[in-house]
């Protein structure tokens, strides 16, 4: 199992965030996991703490938000952090099963794995599986 | 005899052009009759085209709205129905494990995505009524009542957070409708919670005032703010009427509410919003106080 130095859960929706901090504490009971319910704030914080992208950083970003959506978040930080995603990546959650949405999330760099809500044990394992591959 | 023949045929001549030019002016007349029809005609064609170009652009607008606010709700609802599948399967986890801490947890979470369930129902429901009475019966409204109503439906958003919420209602009596009071000050004030700050306490007011003929409500907080001199400004995009796609994504359906109650009873919105400071929203509805 990849090892990560930190877990960064963004959604809006607080049952959410308990719900998937559940989840990732099954497979990662030490690791720290920091959650945003804003992705405004996220992408603040992602823009200016270096250390996620130095260290092994595993991201589970929903798509639907009010304000900023997943996709722009990322594209944002994409923007500003060119080239810096070797140890920084991402996996959409979303209630989303929209083909559009699977087919945007495939053209970031970063993104490593989609998982349809509500996100189970199961295929958050298959997800951290394809990571260490590299696609999905 | 041939000079008598040829004056009768003179004088038949004479009334024939006489009918002749009779005739001819009435045939004028009916073709300038004819046109005056023809053109009046056209301009009823004409105006009813425009009222149809009108009342399609009014039907297309309808419909955006209504795709969109149908696509935002149903969204939430599956988001929600998310929840209460993956809540449910917690449950059955930690019931196993006798973790009794958990279980409470999750119970307090399975109780809020029920309510927010049902506040979707609510949308739906406000979806179909909107076009009846429904939100249109007044009720004399006591300050008091509506401060507790509204505190009620937020309390369940609040899930222990901390926050100062602050209710200023100058009027003693109101006859207006209740029902779109609360909509409009729920929403505002769940809106500024899901935008509040960590790093500050959050203070939120609601305030209504009766103004001559006017309705103001405002709420203030001291949350994130946005930075309204984007031009993309979605927010501005949302109550712009004249543009065509007002977008839908990245609003909850409260937003949605507000601007269709202010579309119907020709309400104004105000924002005021500066980064990190915090948001001001002031809402006009129109208000007969002597009719009231």
């Amino acid at each position: 199992m990849k090892r990560y130095k930190r877990i960064i859960l963004v959604d809006d929706n607080e049952t959410a965030i308990f719900l998937n901090r559940d989840v990732v504490k099954e497979f990662f009971s030490e690791i720290e996991v920091i959650a945003f319910t804003n992705s405004q704030e996220f992408l603040e914080e992602a823009l200016k703490t270096d250390e996620w992208f130095s260290e092994s950083t595993l991201v589970l970003l929903d798509i639907n938000m009010p304000g900023l959506f997943g996709f722009d978040t990322l594209e944002r930080i994409e923007e500003e952090r060119d080239g810096e995603f070797e140890k920084f990546e991402v996996v959409m959650v979303t209630s989303s099963d929209l083909k559009r949405d699977n087919e945007m999330a495939q053209r970031f760099s970063c993104v490593m794995g989609y998982i349809i809500k509500p996100m189970r044990a199961e295929n958050f394992m298959k997800v951290l599986k394809n990571t260490e591959v590299g696609k999905f | 005899m041939l000079k008598r023949q040829i004056r009768n045929a003179k004088l038949s001549i004479d009334s024939l052009e006489g009918e002749w030019i009779n005739l001819m002016s009435l045939v004028n007349n009916s073709y300038q009759n004819f046109d005056e029809e023809r053109r009046l005609h056209q301009r009823a064609v004409d105006i009813s085209n425009e009222e149809l170009k009108e009342i399609n652009h009014e039907l297309e607008k309808q419909n955006d709205f209504l795709k969109s606010f149908n696509y935002g709700l149903a969204h939430d609802a599956r988001n929600h129905t998310a929840n209460l599948k993956g809540l449910i399967r917690m449950f059955y986890k930690y019931k196993n494990l006798e973790d009794r801490e958990m279980i409470d947890a999750i119970s307090q979470k399975l109780e809020l995505s029920v309510n927010q369930m049902s506040s979707i129902i609510d949308g739906f429901l406000f979806l179909s009524s909107v076009e009846n009475a429904d939100e249109g019966i007044k009720k004399e409204i006591d300050p008091d009542a509506l401060e507790e109503m509204i505190r009620l439906e937020i309390d369940y958003l609040l899930q222990g957070k901390k926050l100062d919420l602050q209710f200023e209602f100058d009027f003693e009596h109101l006859h207006y409708s209740p029902h779109i009071l609360r909509v409009i000050l729920v929403n505002l004030i769940s809106n500024s919670l899901k935008f509040s700050r960590r790093e500050v306490h959050t203070v939120i007011k609601a305030h209504i005032q009766l103004l001559s003929n006017k309705i103001f409500i405002q709420v203030a907080d001291n949350g994130m703010g946005m930075n309204l001199e984007d031009q993309d400004s979605k927010v501005f995009r949302l109550f712009d009427n004249r543009n065509k796609k007002s977008k839908s994504k990245g609003f909850g359906i409260g937003l949605f509410m507000i601007k269709r109650i202010l579309d119907k009873n020709q309400g104004e919105i105000a924002i005021e919003s500066k980064l990190k400071q915090g948001t001001t929203v002031s809402i006009y509805l129109p208000f007969n106080r002597i009719e009231a």
